[in-house]
Formats: structure tokens, sequence, C-alpha cells
């Protein structure tokens, strides 16, 4: 096996089989063992490396009939149709949780509907097997390049960028224009001036949760999901609902604060898509957190411990007893824990750009630091 | 025969472990390296031959695994360990304890005014089924199960324990509550209710008394589990884990005698974490066992 290559292995299921396609054309000396656990594949072929000796092992999820299986050659592949023992949908081929990078899904065969993928289940080792099928999805496409010109998932995160840059461009200059003319008391007039185009670029920043999740950005989902949602908990469920905080310059602060750090984070990461790295706009990006996060954090917990008190008054999210479900929530409670949340979660945010700053603008500096002590 | 225990991050050798044969187990390597390294007591190591395999099992020997002399076995710390038992009598206790303090001290949960008020009857019925409920589980962890396991990682004993004493007082809060509404259609709900959380604790109490039987004593035997003469294990024809589905309809037949909401969310809970392991055991079965009755379900007949 030491001295075989490894072809590109394509596979797809239906409820009662696996179909797997091993790409290799001109196949000769096939040696083919399947048991009811897995498949030893070894032949000579056409494949990515030219003509070779290919072979790969594969351990199955769950049990086969090795005797209602069949396989057949063909001009550009030999192709294999396994009976499942069972008729379970599996959230993966193999037995343990591997990373093989000749494995592929076979889009053609694999059912995409949700009748087909089983229920988002965790195993006793964490991730759930929905996740995991769509972890391998996702990399699948963002993998699925053409040698020249653009994927979609870069021209989508283009648009998605710029569409996003735009908007708080627009709404940075309109709160400080407000500023400039009426002083103070435009700071009153801020959600009146950029509310409803607040509301659109959060609404739309959603997807920048669901970026990471389906494979189209490498970064952390978590992080991704605390920073859209600990906004957007802010301005819909608090800001949106409460006429007081809307007339308050406390929210002039908050929109100011958000729009000034997007409006240098998505001009970076359309650079970045476009392989451009401008010197002080990454020393911006990296920077300018320092003074704003902090700030951030300031003013939204300002809002938030307000809320408490008109959220109190008014009783809005807010159920009492005695009701025929009997049960009571008291919103200025849940309020209460997520300041707490708030606290660790902003803490951590800083660590993770503290972090990310001396990773990203460090590694310019690396050769003067040698030199230098 | 020598055997090199390497720590399976660093790759250090941790310890070399003399007179060993083929025939010496795991457990009597786990013995060992304890001499040398008390505070590793045997149940916090784990060993494996290859790095990204299964972790191996106690009572296998050297000789089956293929580890010969001057071999390498792969060492886990599993960390602070503490036994299943004393995670279950601990984890059930809590609600025990917890909901009769609502029922029978309100006053101190609810202020002064509160144990003037006598309680509707079905919240006497409801502290009745909750306590036995809990102490059906105590005992059958005493005197019932037979568990895979000797232990497991100490977080967990905080981690479950806040879980169910949390939700005893969830639960226990709004069933207990002055302001208490008995359900809407009175006692045939009431009664409705009852009555299926009567037979589910049964049931479940069935299913438990035949994973015994299934098991002999102290053995870590598994077997496929197979219906008896006794009605409630039938359902062992439908799934493979019957004591969780009887388990998720005591709940449903609690929350509707309650008509309380907690109740219900407490039952969505445990059933998320019980389909869970359902699902996981089922497939533990399927793999292990080539006949294993393939129409059977995990957890929800049919479905699921």
């Amino acid at each position: 096996m030491a001295s075989s290559l490894s072809p590109f292995v394509y596979w797809g299921q239906s409820n009662e089989t696996v179909s797997l396609k091993v790409d290799l054309r001109n196949v000769e000396d096939v040696n083919v063992s399947l048991t009811d656990n897995g498949l030893d594949f070894d032949a000579q072929g056409l494949g990515i490396k030219g003509v070779h000796q290919y072979g790969f092992h594969l351990d199955f999820y769950l049990p086969v009939d090795p005797e209602k299986s069949r396989y057949r050659k063909t001009d550009i592949a030999v192709e294999f149709q396994i009976q499942k023992a069972g008729s379970e949908t599996w959230p993966r081929l193999t037995s343990e949780r591997l990373k093989l990078p000749w494995l592929k899904i076979d889009f053609d065969k694999f059912p995409l509907d949700d009748s087909d993928i089983e229920e988002d289940m965790e195993f006793e080792n964490g991730t759930s097997t929905q996740k995991e099928m769509l972890d391998k999805i996702s990399v699948e496409l963002a993998s699925k390049t053409s040698k020249d010109g653009i994927t979609a998932t870069q021209a989508y995160l283009f648009f998605y960028n710029l569409f996003q840059f735009v908007g708080y461009t627009f709404i940075f200059a309109k709160l400080v224009y407000i500023y400039g003319i009426y002083g103070q008391a435009g700071m009153e007039r801020a959600f009146e001036a950029v509310g409803s185009q607040m509301v659109l670029c959060q609404a739309v920043a959603v997807m920048e949760a669901l970026h990471p999740l389906f494979g189209l950005v490498k970064s952390s989902v978590i992080i991704a999901m605390a920073q859209m949602m600990g906004r957007n908990i802010i301005l819909f469920l608090l800001v949106l609902q409460e006429p007081r905080l809307q007339l308050s310059s406390v929210c002039w602060l908050l929109f100011t604060v958000w729009s000034s750090v997007e409006v240098i984070r998505y001009p970076f990461y359309l650079l970045q898509l476009i392989g451009i790295k401008v010197k002080i706009l990454t020393w911006l990006r990296y920077t300018v957190w320092i003074p704003l996060y902090p700030l951030g954090i300031l003013v939204e917990g300002a809002i938030v411990f307000k809320s408490i008190t008109y959220f109190a008054e008014t009783g809005f999210y807010s159920i009492s007893l005695p009701n025929l479900a009997n049960f009571a929530f008291y919103f200025p409670y849940f309020l209460m824990v997520h300041l707490l949340f708030m606290a660790l979660g902003g803490s951590n945010n800083l660590k993770h750009m503290y972090a990310q700053r001396k990773k990203q603008l460090s590694s310019s500096k690396r050769i003067v630091k040698n030199k230098s002590s | 025969m020598e055997v090199n225990v390497v720590h399976i991050k660093s790759g250090k050798t941790l310890a070399t472990l003399k007179e060993l044969s083929s025939k010496s187990t795991i457990r009597d390597v786990k013995n060992k390296f304890q001499q040398s390294n008390p505070k590793y007591y045997a149940d916090r190591q784990a060993y494996k031959i290859d790095a990204r395999g299964k972790m191996l099992k106690d009572e296998e020997t050297l000789g089956q695994i293929g580890v010969d002399n001057n071999g390498k076995l792969l060492f886990k710390d599993l960390g602070p360990q503490v036994g299943w038992t004393t995670v279950f009598l601990t984890e059930y206790a809590g609600p025990l304890f917890i909901y009769l303090i609502f029922y029978m001290r309100p006053a101190l949960i609810y202020g002064a005014g509160a144990s003037g008020k006598p309680y509707a009857k079905v919240v006497h019925i409801a502290a009745a089924c909750w306590s036995f409920h809990y102490a059906k589980r105590l005992l059958e962890t005493v005197f019932v199960h037979r568990f895979s396991h000797a232990t497991m990682p100490i977080l967990n004993i905080f981690k479950n324990s806040s879980y169910y004493w949390g939700f005893a007082a969830f639960v226990a809060y709004f069933v207990n509550h002055p302001l208490y509404t008995p359900p809407s259609y009175g006692e045939k709900q009431i009664y409705a209710g009852l009555a299926l959380f009567i037979l589910s604790e049964l049931g479940n109490f069935s299913v438990h008394l035949a994973f015994r039987s299934l098991r002999p004593p102290g053995t870590k035997e598994r077997r496929i589990p197979k219906a008896s003469s006794n009605p409630f294990t039938w359902m062992f024809n439908l799934v493979s884990c019957p004591n969780y589905t009887y388990e998720f309809w005591s709940w449903i037949g609690f929350t509707v005698m309650t008509q309380c909401l907690p109740a219900g969310l407490f039952c969505l809970a445990g059933f998320y974490q019980m389909a869970v392991w359902a699902k996981g055991k089922h497939r533990n079965y399927l793999k292990e066992f080539k006949d294993y009755p393939r129409h059977r379900r995990a957890i929800v007949p049919f479905l699921l």
C-alpha cells in the first residue's frame, strides 16, 4: 500500500446503497477485496499522477453486504455499487472521522434533500452529523476552483463586502454630518437619520455568521455568531422596541462606533479578496479596535443597563403568573444575565483581537526584530 | 517482556514496564503503571496503539493487540475520575430534595403568605409522581443497573448535577407556586396524564430489568436486547432504547397532567439528550451485531 498512490474517489449514497467512483482510466490488474466492514482496492491505471499503481483502503461507517455489491470498469473510472446491510443514511463514508484528501463527494449522486439527511444529532464525542455533512459539502464547494477566473464564493463575498462597505460608509458619513451641523442636538436624531439603513445592514450581516459555517470563510463560527448576535440583540430586541432609546444620544454613539469599525473592516476584506494588502489599511484594521472595541462595549453595556429599567416599566417581553401555561419570564433578569455574558464575551473578543494583531502586524517586522534584538 | 509507555501528545517515554507477557491484559498494564505513578489510578489511564484508533479495552491482552518486547503503548490521561454510581446518586438525590423543599416549605420560596393557601389536588399528585420517579432512579442505581464503565471524568458530576438540579428547581417553582393554575380540561386531563406517567414508569422499569438480565453479573458483555413475556418489553421490537422512549412519555404525561410549560421544556431537553445517546447506542449495536434487527429505530418507533 505504501508504494501505491491514492486515486481520487467520489462517493455518494442512497438509503440502501453506497456508490464509489474511482477516477482512473485504462485500468489494469484490478484487485478488489470487499468485506462486511471495508474495501481494499489496488490497480494500475492512468490517474492524476500519470500511469501508476493506485490503491486505497476504506473502513465503512456501517456494515455492507458484499454478496449484493457490484463493480465495473468504464473508460474513465471504476464504479462500485455497494449494498448497505441496513437502510440508514450515513453522515460520512468512513468508520472513523478521518480527513482523506483523495475522498470526495459525488454531487451527481448525493441526495441533498432534508429528508435524507439525518437529524441534527450529536454523538458522545462532539460534532453533529449534519454539521459534518455540511462541512464536507462546503469544503467541496470551496475547493471547486476554476484554473483561471473567480469562484462563485469569491464573487459573492466581494459583493457582500462591497454592499456593507457602501452601507456603513453612508451611515458613518451621515452620523458625522448631523453632529457637524446640529451638534449635541444632532446626536438625538441618529435613529431618525440612519435607523433604517442600520437595520438593513445588520440584517444582512446575519450572513456573516453563516459564512464560516458553510466554509466560505476561514474563521471561527462561534466568534462570528457571537459578534452578530450581540449586536442584533441590542439593535432589534432593544433599540427598535424602545422609543426612549431611539431618541437618546447614546444611540448616536452606538451607531458611530459600529460604523467606524466597519468602514475599515469591509474595505480590508475587499482588498484581501483580490489579493491586495495595503499596509495602512491593515494597520488600521488591527489597531482601531483598541479604542473602539472597549468604547463599543461600554456603550452597548450602557444601553442594556438602561433597558433594564425601561423594560421593567413597560413589561415588554415579560409574562407573569397566573396564566394557563404556568410559566413566567421577566425580561429584565434576562438582560442582567446578558450583561454578564457581554462582559465575558467582550474580554474574550479583546483577547482575540490582540492575538490577531500580534500575528498580522509582527509578521512584517520579523526581519527587523532579528537584527536589532 | 518490557513495554514502553509513551505519552500520546508529547511522544515522551513515561515509563518502561517490566515483567509483562503476551498474556498480560491492559488492566495489568494500568495497575503496573500506577505502582510507579500513584497519581494515575487505573481508571484514569487510557491506552491506544494507534493515535487515531480506538481506546484499548481492559480485557485485551498484549498478545491480542500485537505488542511484543520493547513495543510501545500510547498513554492518555483521562483526568480525575468519579464513579458512575457516585454521579448517578448525586444527580438524582438533588431533584428529590429540591422539589420536596418547594412542595413542603413553600413559605421559604414564595414568602410567608404562601403556606396559607391550600394546594390544588394535582399539585399533590405531581409531587408524588416526581418523588416516585427519582426514588425509583436512586433504587435502580443501587440495585438494578450494571454499568459498562466504572468511572467518568470528574467535571461531569458538576455538569450533570447542574442540569438535573436546575431543572428540578425550575419545574418545582412553577408547579408549587401560589398562583399555579390547574389544567384547562380538569380531571380528565389530570388522570390521562397520570395514567400515561404510571404506565411509562412501569415500562421504563421493565426495560431496565430486561437490560439487567441481558448482562451476566460482573461482566461487561453486550448482547442484542429482545422482547420477553413482559408486554412492556415488546417495545424492543420497535426501538433499541425503549427505556428512553418510556422516559420521554413519562414526562409527557407529567407535563399534560400539570399543564406546565417548564415541565414541557424539561421533557424536550431530556428527549434531545436521550435521542443523542440512543442514536449512539443504536449505531454501536448495528456495528457490533451483523444480525441486528434492521427495522428497529433508536428511540422513536418507526421514526428516529
